[in-house]
């Protein structure tokens, strides 16, 4: 690693910790800053009610939010590698379709089965998560045993796209038939959420998350080969077909394990990839890795922080902050950098 | 005929058209004078009846959120007073008496039940939510049709049955369907029961039911006797010393959904002598508030009142670990509006809870002051073990 990559990685690093403690000070509730600093190194303060308010609602949220950055980018980032394409992202293999189906099977299907909301539960229950486990699972299933029989990726992200689809439509079917209650359940569901996960949730998502990154890094040189195509990669001694397996495999983990306890995260998991490339021009996944890490935790927490609306009691769906902030950013980088494709390619 | 041309056409005669409709409803509408009303409409702000020699007219204003129109209702059986109005604009006009209707909304079917006239309802949308004993019944017999979802209400079995007349409501501004019923020749009433602020004023929607069956004068004494009695609990209430703090809802994603301070929702608390913890908003929507601003808020609240589907204490705790820090969860003061519930999912509280007000206000003054209301078994709340 060049002294130069050290150095970004150092700043961006920095960042981070600021805006996690930026994120962390900020929220509905003012809570003077020496307070927040206090419980987060361990001490209590005389408040009890806002040492809760930090310990069991902003720190729990604020490492949902670095680890869902992280995980999206990365997930995105592999997806890009594995075809060769700028518009992939988390989502091209029809996970999060997946996950839609079953939470959309479990609220909408199950209220006409006579379950009731009462037992499905809404917000980050376990039940949902289980069920869009369940649907994103089932999918990568089938884009797995498809992956074994193809030989191009092209023909995957196809089956994937028609997964989208045909998902979309089954989920079209069950809101026609169910409740304007139940239907506002799942909407929610949509929006995305990531102040919903307590600590007890925290317990499965933290190590899932973590050792999902940390199998990605040991891609890192057979993706810089795919990078310059299937019948390089092979020459380099590259296996395609396994590769391709553990690529899908772990995507889906991260994916999937996010889309099901968060919701479906829009946008980041596409535009953080190419925010890294664009700005370090940098194209090596050894230091690409990290620095996607970085950049998806911090747009993360930066979009959250947005999402909060500083100083007011309300606050906005955090889906639709990470699309309409962050959007513009991609697009005005784009256009800035005009060899954008060349980027990407090298 | 070149495409310019049949343009212009068009437009000119639209113009025709609507000089023709602005000079009928100016010239006409002075021929008629009301007579004394029978009915006085106390609490509600979006509907008003008068009575004329031989017709009745039902104004309801603004029947969706944001509109600014007005619909009028003409209820009359003179045929000459029919045609007259029969191609205004905004207006709908309607035999008494009908003995075939189809009701769009749960809420519709308490006041059909109060004044008499269940047996008039032929046909409801998806009739599995209908909790009512009654209607369940008529509904096993075959005396009410199903319509199919609600959201999307089968056409042709609408046609085939088709009643006198159909009690509908809009949420918002696309009437294309109930423009489509009207064209086939059943005339549509909408209701806007579920915009009104005050308990009251929703319970009043009786009288607006009962105009179409002539049953005026029955409506406003059964409304009496609602008022009269939700009055008399508000006003024993008020002298009681010290008023529990109260809050309701939970979150939905990120968003705990929690009335204003001026919601339906919010009078309630007030007028069963609890003080409501966001009193003091004055919204009359319901706030998108995040949840750590509710638990900063209501953390140390005396009651939780309504928590949406969660039917047990264990069903709370594990949808969100936090919600067990709230005092009034480990005291045990929780309450939820699910009492009775229908076998396919009708829930009472949603049904006849806009027309008994005076039952929801006794049940919460019954909760938020256990000595007193002591003759009184609670109807729609229940408390959670």
């Amino acid at each position: 690693m060049s002294n130069k990559t050290t150095g970004i990685i150092g700043v961006l690093l920095f960042v981070l910790v600021i805006l996690a403690i930026l994120n962390i000070s900020i929220g509905s509730v003012y809570i003077p800053v020496e307070d927040i600093l206090a419980v987060v190194s361990g001490k209590n303060i005389d408040n009890s009610g806002w040492q809760n308010i930090i310990i069991h609602f902003r720190l729990p949220k604020a490492i949902t939010a670095i680890l869902v950055g992280s995980g999206l980018g990365i997930s995105g980032l592999l997806m890009q590698t594995l075809f060769r394409n700028p518009l992939a992202g988390p989502f091209v293999l029809g996970i999060s379709s997946g996950a839609s189906l079953g939470v959309a099977v479990a609220i909408l299907a199950g209220m006409t089965m006579g379950w009731g909301l009462t037992q499905i539960g809404i917000g980050g229950s376990w039940i949902l998560t289980i069920s869009a486990s369940l649907g994103a699972f089932a999918v990568l299933f089938v884009v797995v045993m498809v992956s074994m029989r193809v030989q191009d990726s092209m023909s995957l992200l196809i089956v994937g796209l028609m997964f989208g689809s045909a998902t979309g439509a089954i989920v079209t079917v069950l809101q026609f038939f169910s409740k304007a209650e139940s239907i506002q359940a799942y909407l929610v569901w949509t929006f995305g959420s990531l102040g919903g996960l307590t600590w007890m949730e925290l317990k499965v998502f933290i190590p899932v998350i973590i050792i999902a990154l940390g199998g990605s890094f040991l891609l890192s040189k057979s993706l810089n080969a795919l990078l310059l195509g299937d019948n390089y990669a092979r020459s380099m001694g590259v296996n395609i077909k396994k590769t391709r397996f553990i690529i899908i495999f772990v995507t889906s983990l991260l994916a999937g394990t996010i889309t099901a306890f968060c919701g479906p995260i829009a946008f980041i998991g596409i535009a953080i990839p190419h925010l890294t490339r664009l700005i370090f021009n940098a194209a090596n996944h050894k230091t690409l890795f990290p620095m996607v890490i970085l950049n998806g935790a911090i747009l993360m927490l930066a979009c959250d922080i947005i999402a909060q609306v500083p100083g007011q009691e309300y606050t906005l769906p955090i889906n639709a902050v990470t699309s309409v902030f962050g959007a513009p950013i991609v697009i005005w980088l784009v256009i800035r950098r005009k060899n954008f494709s060349k980027s990407f390619a090298n | 005929m070149n495409f310019k041309t049949s343009i212009v056409l068009l437009f000119i005669s639209s113009l025709i058209l609507f000089a023709c409709d602005n000079g009928k409803t100016s010239h006409e509408a002075i021929e008629y004078v009301p007579l004394n009303s029978i009915t006085d409409i106390k609490y509600s702000k979006r509907f008003t009846i008068s009575y004329y020699e031989n017709f009745k007219k039902v104004e309801v204003r603004a029947p969706w959120p944001n509109s600014v129109d007005t619909l009028f209702y003409i209820i009359t059986s003179d045929s000459e007073v029919e045609r007259k109005f029969r191609n205004r604009k905004n207006t709908s006009v309607f035999r008494p008496g009908p003995e075939s209707v189809v009701c769009f909304s749960t809420t519709h079917l308490p006041y059909l039940e109060m004044i008499n006239e269940s047996n008039s309802l032929t046909g409801f949308p998806t009739t599995d939510y209908i909790y009512s004993k009654h209607f369940r019944q008529r509904v096993e017999e075959g005396h009410i049709q199903d319509m199919g979802p609600s959201n999307e209400i089968n056409f042709e079995s609408l046609l085939s049955l088709n009643p006198d007349m159909i009690f509908a409501f809009s949420m918002g501004d696309d009437l294309s369907m109930i423009h489509k019923i009207e064209t086939s020749g059943i005339p549509v009433a909408l209701n806007a029961d579920y915009l009104e602020d005050h308990p009251l004023g929703r319970a009043e929607w009786i009288k607006f039911i009962a105009a179409f069956y002539n049953k005026d004068a029955e409506a406003d004494s059964i409304f009496r006797e609602i008022e009269n009695t939700y009055i008399e609990t508000r006003n024993t209430m008020s002298t009681l010393p010290g008023k529990p703090t109260v809050f309701t809802g939970v979150v939905y994603g990120d968003t705990w959904f929690m009335p204003g301070g001026n919601h339906y929702g919010a009078r309630f608390f007030k007028d069963a002598g609890a003080d409501y913890i966001w009193a003091n908003n004055e919204s009359t929507s319901i706030l998108q508030l995040s949840f750590e601003s509710v638990y900063d808020r209501a953390g140390k609240a005396d009651f939780w009142i309504g928590t949406a589907t969660y039917d047990t204490l264990q069903d709370i705790k594990n949808a969100d670990t936090r919600y067990a820090d709230f005092t009034a969860y480990t005291s045990g003061n929780i309450y939820n509006y699910s009492a009775r519930m229908g076998p396919n999912g009708g829930n009472a509280y949603f049904e006849s809870g806009y027309a008994r007000p005076d039952i929801i206000l006794k049940d919460l003054a019954k909760i938020f002051h256990p000595g007193q209301m002591e003759d009184h078994q609670f109807y729609y709340f229940k408390k959670l073990y």
